[in-house]
């Protein structure tokens, strides 16, 4: 029976696809009663709480097999993984740093590359997880708890800040924003990335910049 | 006690604390998955442990000179770090909003860099911030730093203590 689903804070596409018995979320995602949300959101990983997704009835498909035969079944549906770029107090990459990343109680050892960054499939119900980075000058590691899929879009005032924070630009709580200490964030933001006028107000050219900046 | 819950506090007597900072810690750095292109990038967190705050009246006015009023914010600084060994500081330079943009960013910046050489004694970079064509140090800091060391006063001015 097809339905809709509302969306709750943290809930990223793959999840929700998962919750309806539904392994291929793009089949939710491609379907015409989305095309309104897919052309706004643009991206089924960051969603916000309030959208409405139309969720289709599951597909069944049967086919005819000898069973005295061995046969090859592929499963559809893009992989999930989860992209991390490390960058120091001084905004520089953490090169060929060991890491550990935790999600949903398994573990994974990695080390960011050149550019600082790690990658690694995570399941598609993930929805809690660690970072934690061995700093080799300082006898603390980074230690990063994840909220995946918590991450609002670009153009809600939520999603800046959320990006900012990332970026370490002190823009404020997301349960009790301040709008001078949002609009300071963004200023030194733009400061930084000369991104012109310096206004503090995060507009099209600041979110693209913050974009190009933060990578989603 | 560092941070102060409701905000600022500023008084003469007291020196002067401030600042409340987001606390990543308690709800998870919020991140996006993806299938492809989405990519999260993070700065590794500071974690505050005290935060402290020079006034602008404390700088003479359009000036990174630091006036010897400031004793009072000085000493709360000492306490702040005697109550946090180890802990690096990060000094951040601010400047009044009247005034262009650009004036102000290279303000801000020499008052970082004087309350940073006064914490360092680093005397040539006071030097530097004294022949400072932009800055406006002149007579008048030489004449306050005498007199606050006790070295001649200045003739017309009557000494309160």
């Amino acid at each position: 029976m097809p339905s809709y689903h509302t969306v709750k804070q943290a809930e990223h596409l793959s999840k929700i696809a998962a919750s309806y018995g539904i392994r291929d979320p793009l089949t939710i995602w491609d379907h015409p009663e989305n095309a309104e949300l897919k052309a706004l959101r643009k991206t089924p990983n960051i969603l916000f709480p309030g959208d409405r997704l139309y969720i289709p009835d599951r597909d069944f498909k049967s086919v005819n097999k000898p069973t005295d035969k061995r046969h090859l079944f592929t499963l559809l549906g893009k992989k999930l993984q989860l992209k991390i770029r490390v960058q120091d107090v001084n905004r520089l990459p953490v090169t060929s740093t060991p890491c550990m990343l935790e999600v949903d109680g398994a573990t994974f050892s990695l080390t960011t590359d050149d550019d600082g960054m790690i990658q690694h499939e995570i399941p598609r119900t993930a929805q809690n997880g660690r970072l934690i980075v061995r700093a080799p000058d300082v006898p603390i590691d980074m230690v990063l708890p994840l909220s995946i899929g918590g991450l609002d879009p670009l153009d809600e005032e939520s999603g800046q800040r959320q990006r900012l924070n990332n970026l370490g630009y002190n823009a404020g709580e997301v349960n009790g924003p301040d709008p001078q200490q949002f609009r300071s964030a963004v200023e030194e933001f733009q400061c930084d990335f000369k991104v012109k006028p310096i206004n503090g107000v995060c507009d099209a050219a600041t979110q693209a910049k913050l974009k190009e900046v933060y990578g989603c | 006690m560092s941070n102060e819950p409701d905000g600022w506090r500023n008084t003469s007597n007291e020196g002067s604390v401030s600042g409340q900072h987001p606390d990543a810690a308690s709800t998870g750095t919020r991140i996006s998955p993806t299938f492809a292109d989405e990519l999260n990038t993070i700065k590794d967190p500071l974690v505050v442990v005290a935060c402290w705050r020079l006034e602008d009246i404390r700088f003479e006015f359009a000036s990174s000179f630091i006036r010897p009023e400031a004793t009072d914010e000085f000493a709360q600084l000492a306490s702040l770090r005697a109550a946090n060994p180890g802990a690096p500081i990060s000094i951040f330079g601010h400047a009044d909003p009247v005034g262009g943009d650009e004036l102000n960013k290279r303000l801000s910046g020499r008052r970082a860099t004087a309350v940073y050489a006064l914490l360092l004694r680093d005397v040539a970079a006071w030097e530097t911030l004294y022949n400072n064509a932009e800055d406006h140090w002149g007579d008048k800091s030489v004449q306050v730093i005498l007199d606050t060391l006790g070295y001649a006063p200045w003739p017309h001015r009557r000494h309160s203590r």
